[in-house]
């Protein structure tokens, strides 16, 4: 850069404007490679747990020593029975739940987003509030809840498919809910008009139009629903006691007994399938990642 | 426009919530204010007793404070990890900067047990940090990381980090990157402009950000439970200790009762947080 | 064109959002093969108006009469009227021949038949060969002409155009303009349209019905419109006008006179001949309107005297603002390339030319 004959002339500039954009211009072409190594730090720090996780799944011996003293696939071939069948149970659960949840949310979505409800404030934060309410206290709640009817009625909910169901609905709702109400806050009402103006019933304008436009958006909400219902240890723990359990909350379980490399093996396999799914879900269903910022619950 | 032929829909998802949801938390509130009378019951009288209990008991109340220090921890941790990670996603379009997005949302969305599995080898007296720090000679013997605060809040700072940067990100891009470029043309630094005009008006995301991480981080229970252990005593362990456990669900129901006030507080101030940002904009 | 057939009627047609009276019991008749648009700034009622005649919005109280039937109480669907939203709200999901094709499907149309009628809107509104596109890969003039087709495939009684061209840039509305009133008069269509362009409005329409706080200011051929106001208000709204306060003095045989009240400088007339307006009564007070375009510089005589203050390049014409007293200027039209004007200058203009306005 060069320095403009004027600037003895000009004091001021010279000393406000021409010195520090020298250093200004120095400094700015630090910040980007700060910036961009501070991200890679951070992303090592995220990756980190994912990566251990797949390298105690290879090591040798039964019980997780750091660095394994060799590799092996071995505890891959060796998942017990069990694992599976918690698979099995999480994905109909999960399943289970997020269809049951679309039935009741998705109405309601549109209610809340088009009708003229009065209290429309109050029961929004209503239907809404079970992300908010941390997963543990929704256990509390719904175990407290079954055993009250259990001493009220006799009948037995604690510990049945029933039970975790109904407690996974409203646990996920909330998803597909928000989903639908953000996606129809920015539907112009004239998509709707045209169409019954061109002829289309309210029924047929719903099927024809509005779903098929809205869908997008209640898949992604169906997505965030499946994986929250799916990964579910804290409410799911108070309401199973005895029996089959969850995928996670097998893993738990084990985990807390004895720590061995064929949770690590599951792990892996849970983490593949699933970021497989994430990122395929990122990139053809167009899913919108800040619907991750509605997000809530504690793990 | 609004009509009013929308609003039977609403019904069923109403009466489900009216009679299953609101029953279930009203139920534990209830069973609270009973006392116990032995493993899974309450008697039918009514009573203060268990919240003189567990706001006065040494055990509980240690919980409390140790559940809030592992909140401000985790809020101060992911927020110095995240502004500059925020900032760094919202003003570059590098292939790198995306992919780092990419991860933080697909590690927001991995199951947290597995999380958990991670960080028990990580955090181990053998495990990979304990490795690198002595390799690199900073330390002698192992650090302890499991059953304390400081292996905690390093595994729930990693389990709150995408959800602080996603709180933080859409503040950060609506912040108009030419009040950076005036600032600097006006003569302050990159630090100066970043502290007088980036960190001003990103403050609503910043509240945000932290009050959401810690509501979270007070009422977690699956990383607390496999990193920290029981020896810890956080709130959310006493909880799952007092219902599973010992079957003290007077004792259980009111520390849940204590924590949902406290988290919707949380949230409530997030709220008006949030409103304000709003009119602001 | 049978013009003269009454096909439309509305009768104090009337709508209120909670306290606030959109539209306030308008009367209109609308006949057959008309092109007629609603003029007026936003909030004026003209949208809500074209919406109840949609079916879009409920009257709270009149009625809505087509073709000797009351449909007031029919629903959108069963009206067949064709519309034309502002936004165009074309179905994203759908192709262009979709979406034209829509209201055929609706109507159980046999495939065959769809797909010719399809083959002939896209060719009406010259669009062949994008029947395959999506609403998003067409350009801002293209999405219109498929909202067109589409409100017109299915031969409806009535076209209905709510702020139509407004999304598109001035240069592509002019075309449109143009374009959509060749297919208006190829079809023979009654079309009722909104806008709040006066240019686009006298531009297109066989009359337009000017609209001010939910009600009709006048109902007019465009060129009476604006060579016969009835009212300040539309004389400003049609197009730019000089308005002078005054009071009348006397209506003679061919004229009116005013005495102008403004300030003026010494040595100037004060009463000017204005165009014969017998109903507004001997002593009340009016508002005079002369357009720029009517005021002339002359050499010696004239009505006012002035001082040139400005000039305003316009492109093959410009405005020039000419200070008649204290605080109050009068623009005229010229065109540029003669000598500018300056200094001390005498205006005038036929007496016809000027008009009197009631004062409101």
């Amino acid at each position: 850069m060069a320095i403009p004959a004027s600037s003895a002339s000009a004091p001021t500039a010279s000393v406000a404007g021409h010195v520090p954009a020298a250093r200004r211009r120095r400094r700015l072409d630090m910040v980007r490679p700060v910036l961009t190594g501070w991200a890679l730090l951070v992303a090592v720090f995220l990756l980190a747990p994912l990566i251990i996780v797949f390298i105690d799944s290879i090591g040798v011996e039964q019980y997780v020593v750091f660095p394994p003293g060799g590799w092996s696939l071995h505890w891959y071939q060796v998942i017990p029975k069990y694992y599976l069948d918690g698979a099995i149970l999480s994905v109909g659960l999960a399943v289970a739940a997020v269809a049951a949840a679309t039935v009741f949310a998705v109405p309601a979505g549109m209610a809340i987003a088009r009708g003229s409800l009065p209290g429309r404030a109050a029961i929004d934060a209503l239907l809404r509030s079970p992300v908010q309410i941390p997963l543990l206290i929704s256990g509390v709640a719904f175990l407290q809840f079954y055993v009250l009817i259990r001493t009220l009625t006799g009948v037995t909910v604690t510990d049945s498919f029933v039970g975790l169901w109904i407690a996974h609905t409203i646990v996920v709702s909330p998803y597909l809910l928000t989903a639908v109400v953000a996606r129809l806050a920015r539907y112009p009402a004239s998509l709707d008009e045209a169409a019954y103006g061109l002829g289309a019933g309210p029924v047929r304008t719903f099927f024809d139009i509005t779903l098929p436009i809205i869908s997008p958006a209640v898949a992604s909400g169906l997505f965030f629903a499946f994986l929250v219902s799916f990964d579910n240890v804290p409410t799911t723990v108070f309401l199973i006691q005895s029996g089959k359990t969850t995928l996670p909350l097998a893993i738990f379980y084990d985990t807390d007994q004895d720590l061995s490399r064929i949770q690590y093996a599951v792990g892996t396999i849970v983490t593949v399938v699933f970021t497989t799914l994430i990122l395929v879900a990122m990139r053809w269903l167009r899913l919108l990642p800040s619907s991750a910022s509605a997000r809530r619950g504690g793990g | 426009m609004r009509n009013r032929r929308w609003n039977w829909l609403v019904i069923p998802m109403l009466v489900g919530f009216a009679t299953i949801y609101v029953p279930a938390i009203v139920s534990f509130v209830l069973i609270s204010f009973h006392p116990s009378t032995g493993p899974g019951s309450v008697g039918p009288e009514w009573t203060l007793g268990n919240y003189a209990k567990v706001l006065g008991d040494a055990v509980y109340q240690t919980g409390l404070w140790r559940s809030v220090a592992l909140g401000a921890i985790t809020v101060a941790g992911s927020l110095i990890l995240g502004f500059p990670l925020a900032y760094y996603i919202s003003r570059y379009s590098s292939r790198f900067a995306i992919a780092v997005f990419t991860l933080l949302y697909v590690s927001s969305l991995t199951s947290i047990v597995i999380r958990g599995l991670g960080w028990i080898t990580l955090l181990g007296t053998t495990g990979p940090i304990n490795g690198i720090l002595q390799m690199l000679g900073w330390i002698q013997e192992p650090v302890i990381f499991y059953g304390n605060l400081l292996g905690l809040s390093i595994a729930m700072i990693h389990y709150t980090l995408p959800f602080m940067v996603l709180t933080l990100l859409p503040v950060m891009h609506a912040i108009p990157t030419g009040l950076e470029e005036a600032s600097s043309g006006m003569g302050a630094g990159f630090v100066a402009t970043v502290r007088r005009v980036v960190v001003p008006l990103a403050m609503p995301g910043v509240l945000a950000g932290s009050l959401l991480v810690f509501a979270m981080t007070i009422s977690a229970f699956v990383i607390p439970r496999l990193v920290g252990g029981l020896t810890l005593r956080l709130t959310a362990l006493l909880i799952d200790q007092e219902m599973r456990t010992t079957y003290n669900y007077a004792i259980g129901s009111t520390l849940a009762s204590v924590l949902l006030l406290l988290v919707a507080v949380v949230v409530v101030m997030a709220s008006v947080v949030g409103g304000r940002s709003r009119v602001a904009r | 064109m049978d013009q003269g057939t009454v096909v439309l009627s509305l009768r104090q047609l009337t709508k209120h959002f909670g306290g606030v009276v959109a539209v306030d019991g308008i009367d209109l008749d609308i006949n057959k093969g008309e092109f007629i648009t609603l003029l007026g700034p936003s909030g004026c009622g003209k949208t809500t108006t074209v919406r109840m005649i949609g079916g879009y919005e409920e009257p709270t109280a009149g009625q809505i009469i087509v073709d000797g039937q009351d449909i007031t109480n029919v629903p959108a669907r069963d009206r067949n009227f064709g519309m034309v939203f502002q936004d165009y709200a074309l179905f994203p999901h759908m192709t262009v021949s979709d979406n034209i094709a829509y209201p055929l499907r609706m109507r159980k149309w046999a495939r065959d038949r769809v797909a010719a009628r399809v083959t002939e809107m896209l060719d009406l509104v010259r669009l062949d060969g994008m029947d395959k596109r999506h609403p998003w890969e067409l350009s801002g003039g293209q999405r219109q002409r498929v909202a067109l087709a589409r409100a017109l495939s299915f031969s409806p009684r009535l076209l209905l155009m709510d702020e139509a061209l407004g999304a598109l840039d001035a240069k592509l509305r002019e075309y449109m303009r143009v374009e959509i009133r060749r297919i208006q008069r190829l079809l023979q269509i009654t079309t009722i349209h909104v806008t709040h362009d006066q240019d686009e409005a006298l531009g297109m329409s066989d009359r337009v019905v000017v609209m001010r706080q939910a009600k009709i200011a006048q109902v007019a051929a465009p060129r009476d419109l604006y060579t016969d106001p009835t009212s300040v208000y539309v004389a400003d709204f049609v197009g730019r006008i000089n308005l002078l306060w005054g009071r009348v003095v006397e209506h003679a045989a061919d004229v009116t006179i005013v005495e102008l009240d403004d300030p003026f400088p010494p040595a100037t007339a004060t009463r000017i001949r204005a165009r014969r307006t017998p109903d507004q009564a001997v002593g009340s007070r009016v508002r005079v309107g002369i357009r720029p375009e009517a005021v002339r510089l002359v050499e010696g005589g004239g009505v006012l005297a002035g001082v040139v203050s400005g000039a305003r390049f316009g492109g093959p014409l410009e405005y020039v603002t000419v200070a008649i007293g204290p605080d109050r200027t009068l623009d005229l039209l010229r065109r540029p390339g003669d000598a500018p004007p300056q200094g001390n200058v005498l205006l005038d203009w036929a007496p016809d030319q000027a008009l009197v306005l009631p004062a409101d």
